[in-house]
């Protein structure tokens, strides 16, 4: 499949109201999610991992307000599915002054934040889902 | 020890600069951000004045020789520690032999800079000179035998004070807690000066309220701005005089040029107003190209914003201190 294809896909996939479209072939596979108007491949290893074992949560260490990106940024510390090493950022809390990371415990798979950018949050509130590899 | 893997020769050692010696004619050099300098620090548990480098050229390369702590505050200039990304204003650890690559500073992010500090657990350790480790380019003196820094400098860190301090936290930078901008333009405040009256109210309305672009003429020693000339009423004529950081000088061509941390201590040229020294460290980020608004102020108000800077830091000193022992204690 050539990228001219994948783009083709895209293009038609945001006209329309379907969430989900997967292409298998012998030799490729393809799996493109639409998320509002933007339309993201979703990485085999996250296919995979709908049908593994329960997910990672990482929760919060301490009270404070949940950031999805840092602040000098406005794209996100990982996209959904990315795979991502041992100690990596995934996700902000921050307390006054200061920024701590939500850090991947092992090498995995970044599945989804639970709660909202920007919301504040207590000790041991759930933040993140990842999956092991 | 860490080792200058590139060549951009613009790449300083500073510190909060060489105060008190202009009464001998060296100008004060040290970071053109100050805040961001201290807040490096600050991560690593330094004193707010160690020394660290200034890097205004991209992309900058580093080696560490030793495993090392370190920070990268100012510009987010996505950097690098080997494959892995490195956040900004953010303390790390970095284990011997790995790279450190500071790319070209984002300009889509939520605030834009344009100049990074590196610093490193104790400090960049070169001589103090008149107290100060503040490279002083004019007079060829401070920090690594008074240049900038050239591929394959080698740099010795000063003695870490603190070696339980935690890495792996960062901090909310100050350009997004303490922000100021006048029609979606970059701002400072500006105190009036000494020939302030010298021009016409035409140029009086000009200065406050029109944009400046900062031309591809400013550096370590100034600024040079362009916009509507500004037009004095009568010539103005002066003996050479004592001048320090943020002045705005108008020499005759009537496009103010504001004196940097690199200044000459002195100059002939009639002052229409002075960059309140609380916001030299937003000028110091300002990136060729863009423009820049002035506002004009009191004395008791620049007091106040100095004192709203060292609150930032007085907080960024307290919420470091308490995530140092926090972690201490666990």
């Amino acid at each position: 499949m050539q990228t001219d294809d994948v783009r083709q896909l895209s293009a038609w996939l945001a006209a329309t109201d379907i969430e989900l479209l997967e292409l298998r072939g012998p030799d490729h596979h393809l799996c493109l999610r639409r998320e509002g108007e933007q339309v993201v491949v979703v990485a085999a290893e996250e296919q995979a991992q709908e049908h593994a074992e329960p997910p990672l949560v990482l929760s919060a260490v301490s009270v404070g307000v949940f950031l999805q990106n840092h602040p000098l940024r406005t794209e996100a510390l990982v996209r959904r599915g990315q795979q991502v090493r041992a100690g990596e950022v995934l996700a902000l809390l921050k307390i006054g002054a200061l920024l701590l990371p939500v850090s991947a415990p092992q090498d995995g798979i970044a599945l989804r934040p639970l709660v909202a950018h920007g919301a504040t949050v207590g000790f041991g509130t759930p933040l993140f889902e990842m999956s092991a590899l | 020890m860490i080792e200058i893997l590139s060549s951009s020769a613009l790449a300083t050692v500073q510190d909060l600069g060489r105060l008190g010696a202009l009464r001998w004619g060296v100008g004060t050099s040290g970071a053109m951000d100050p805040l961001a300098l201290a807040a490096g620090n600050l991560l690593l548990g330094n004193d707010e004045g160690a020394a660290g480098i200034e890097v205004p050229v991209f992309p900058f390369e580093v080696r560490f020789d030793a495993d090392c702590a370190f920070a990268v505050t100012g510009a987010d200039c996505m950097a690098r520690l080997d494959d892995a990304s490195v956040l900004p204003w953010w303390a790390c650890e970095a284990n011997a032999g790995q790279v450190l690559r500071l790319g070209v500073p984002r300009q889509d992010g939520t605030w834009r800079a344009c100049r990074a500090y590196l610093c490193v657990a104790g400090g960049i350790d070169v001589p103090e000179v008149l107290g100060s480790r503040s490279t002083q380019m004019r007079g060829a003196f401070g920090g690594l035998e008074g240049r900038a820094l050239q591929r394959g400098d080698r740099l010795g860190q000063g003695k870490v004070c603190d070696s339980a301090h935690p890495v792996g936290f960062g901090l909310v930078p100050p350009g997004l807690a303490l922000p100021l901008q006048a029609d979606g333009h970059p701002a400072v405040r500006v105190l009036p000066a000494a020939e302030y009256d010298c021009y016409t109210e035409a140029s009086h309305a000009a200065f406050w309220s029109q944009p400046w672009k900062v031309t591809s003429q400013s550096d370590r020693y100034g600024y040079r701005l362009a916009g509507t000339p500004l037009e004095s009423v009568r010539p103005v004529e002066m003996r050479s005089h004592g001048i320090v950081p943020g002045v705005i000088q108008v020499p005759a061509s009537g496009q103010p040029i504001i004196q940097m941390c690199d200044a000459q201590p002195s100059g002939g040229y009639p002052k229409i107003g002075t960059v309140i020294e609380a916001d030299r460290w937003r000028l110091g980020q300002i990136p060729i190209g863009s423009q820049i608004r002035f506002i004009e102020t009191t004395w008791d108000e620049a007091v106040d914003a100095l004192e709203q800077n060292r609150h930032w830091l007085g907080e960024a000193r307290r919420w470091v201190g308490l995530h140092g022992s926090s972690r201490a204690r666990t």
